[in-house]
């Protein structure tokens, strides 16, 4: 229990490191409001604003106003959207969850699936069939493989809608069904892609742990005892090969959000990711570090929640 | 079968196929198990010691290991039949498979699961060969097991799991578990080689002592002659896939007639003779390579006594006394072995 609180305390400097350093790296780009001073409507605004998010002082002081306000829910003004930071992502957040909640389920379900029924037939057609698909998923880049899904999939043969919504589909008038169904059909494509291209590491990593699994002793033991192949699979080496592969779970936990910034960009989707790249390219330095921010928490919360299930999975390892 | 025994073993041949080429590991094997007496198999690693007891529980390693020839009889004690265990059927084996015939190995620290607490992992093999078992019974008849094997507490340590035991207490467990079911033939490979000297001493005196409790053979697999020596009524030693003498054990200690057994008692320190002053002799050489074993008799590169005829033609088994054969031509009679 110690070890625990000890461990959540910890979250803290990790927290505020990662956060710094990202400050520090946006500070070196410049100063975002300058070129507001180009637009005549606004270039009476950059002083008010430089005060307010305190540009007139130094990076470090600056740090600390931004987390003061950060924590009160005052993410900072978006350059590119003219609207506060923090309405700005709200709205992201529901479409880069969707797309990142089924991507993760469906790649980690089909990539343990796939990698287990593998190492259970090992050098089948099989076998041979899903070590081709890790090498095709691990190596295809998103940008490209984006592209051809687009080619083949909307423009030779459409089968899928992608972009923005359908014209006239007003999200805030209709029902849970009926945006899940609107989502569904633009979402479809960009989820199967990234299914392919993210279930490889899975499949491998499986594969390899169930192998190592089954050619342990007390699996050899287990069969000794007169136990049927299947109990000896299921009981014995499963929960075993698992265990590795529960803490990997927890740290695909930041992929829920805003992990595909180009898959986003290739099909319009007006997620987190897709929000980063446009902000990156605004030097909107307020909306980036928000993002980051996402990404911070959730990979701190994703190691904590590894750490946590390998105790549970593992009766070897205990949290004293 | 012979009446006085459990488990025959005939003319047994193993070839692995790997990658790396094709190994006969066992080439014409034999031995019979007699009925609640211990036979210790001896040799060195590699020579197809375990090869030949995982054929017996049929747990060979699947697809490079291959049974080319040979039978295993088994005498089912409760229904008197003889079963030719290499022809039973896969469903039928589970039944014969840790229930009749168990099996323990030799590291017991990794031979246990380690996310099943000891309790779970006998209770298990009870309950598999008695179905009609409840769960607290099969509690019970763990618990009365670790009793046996002399673990303490054992209502307490029957909810550990493998990590929280010493080696020589996972052992206990291993036999525990091996024992649960009543078998008839107790395959130990190696048991104590991952012991200390003295965890080892008490893990065979626990064998012979539940040996007399329960009524059982075993088959005791060891490079150790000092082991073999004070648990095992008969000897076979091994020697690359082939059995090169077989006799009582008295007579293998007192009046080895194969040169490799000879060589191997020549090996062991002994107290009475010189002790540890005096020099230990080897045996000259080393095993040859299993994927390219020499012609002939398979230890005539390393005998002293080789002659032209070992270098050509394998030598038969002959029985020199009763129980006691040997394959080398210095045993054969004066005419085969100069024809």
């Amino acid at each position: 229990m110690n070890y625990l609180i000890k461990r959540i305390l910890e979250l803290i400097p990790t927290f505020l490191i990662a956060t710094l350093i990202a400050f520090i790296l946006f500070s070196l780009v410049g100063d975002p409001f300058e070129g507001m001073r180009q637009d005549p409507r606004l270039a009476s605004q950059v002083e008010r604003l430089k005060r307010i998010y305190g540009y007139d002082k130094d990076p470090v002081t600056r740090y600390f106003l931004w987390l003061y306000n950060f924590f009160k829910g005052e993410w900072g003004y978006s350059i590119m959207a003219k609207r506060p930071v923090f309405n700005v992502v709200v709205e992201r957040i529901p479409v880069s969850l969707a797309m990142g909640v089924a991507n993760t389920v469906l790649s980690t379900l089909f990539g343990i699936l796939l990698g287990i029924y593998s190492a259970l037939h090992l050098y089948s057609t099989a076998d041979y069939a899903a070590t081709a698909l890790v090498f095709f998923g691990m190596s295809m880049p998103s940008f490209f493989f984006g592209v051809l899904g687009l080619f083949f999939f909307v423009i030779s043969w459409p089968l899928f809608n992608v972009g923005l919504m359908t014209p006239g589909f007003h999200p805030e008038m209709a029902n849970l069904l009926e945006k899940t169904i609107e989502y569904g059909r633009h979402l479809m494509l960009p989820i199967l892609l990234l299914t392919v291209l993210g279930m490889g590491g899975f499949v491998r990593y499986a594969r390899s742990s169930m192998l190592e699994v089954l050619n342990m002793d007390y699996i050899r033991t287990a069969r000794a005892k007169g136990l049927p192949e299947n109990v000896v699979v299921r009981k014995h080496a499963l929960r075993n090969a698992l265990i590795p592969i529960v803490t990997l779970l927890a740290l695909t936990l930041p992929g829920v959000l805003g992990s595909a910034p180009i898959t986003e960009t290739i099909f319009s989707i007006n997620g987190l990711g897709k929000l980063f790249i446009d902000a990156l390219g605004a030097n909107d330095q307020m909306t980036l570090m928000a993002n980051l921010v996402i990404s911070i928490v959730l990979v701190i919360f994703g190691n904590l929640l590894a750490d946590i299930l390998y105790t549970v999975v593992d009766p070897r390892v205990s949290l004293e | 079968m012979d009446k006085s025994n459990i488990l025959e073993i005939k003319d047994l041949h193993v070839t692995f196929y790997t990658e790396d080429g094709v190994v006969r590991a066992l080439h014409g094997v034999s031995y019979d198990v007699p009925e609640n007496e211990t036979l210790g198999v001896v040799g060195e690693s590699g020579c197809g010691k375990s090869v030949t007891a995982l054929s017996v529980m049929r747990l060979l390693p699947r697809p490079q290991a291959r049974v080319e020839q040979g039978e295993i009889w088994f005498r089912d004690k409760d229904t008197g039949e003889e079963i030719n265990l290499l022809n039973l059927p896969e469903e039928h084996m589970r039944h014969i498979r840790g229930n009749k015939i168990s099996m323990i190995f030799q590291e017991p620290m990794t031979a246990l699961n380690p996310v099943y607490t000891v309790g779970d992992q006998i209770e298990e093999a009870v309950l598999i060969h008695n179905p009609k078992m409840s769960q607290k019974e099969a509690r019970e008849r763990a618990i009365e097991m670790l009793k046996t094997v002399g673990i303490p507490a054992p209502e307490k340590r029957v909810d550990d799991f493998p990590h929280q035991m010493s080696g020589g207490m996972r052992q206990r467990v291993m036999i525990a578990m091996a024992l649960s079911t009543n078998p008839e033939i107790l395959i130990a490979d190696e048991p104590t080689t991952a012991l200390d000297v003295t965890i080892q001493a008490q893990i065979l005196e626990l064998m012979n002592k539940l040996q007399e409790q329960f009524g059982m053979s075993i088959i005791l697999i060891t490079h150790n002659l000092g082991v073999v020596a004070q648990n095992a009524d008969k000897i076979a030693v091994m020697y690359l896939g082939r059995i090169v003498e077989k006799a009582p054990v008295r007579e293998i200690f007192h009046d080895p007639k194969h040169p490799y057994t000879e060589g191997l008692l020549a090996s062991v320190p002994r107290l009475d003779k010189g002790g540890l002053k005096e020099h230990l002799p080897g045996i000259s050489g080393s095993l040859p390579s299993p994927y390219n074993p020499p012609p002939g008799c398979k230890f005539h590169p390393r005998c002293p006594y080789a002659f032209d005829k070992c270098r050509v033609e394998e030598p038969p088994q002959v029985e020199i006394s009763p129980g006691h054969t040997v394959c080398c031509w210095l045993h054969t009679k004066e005419e085969t072995r100069h024809e």
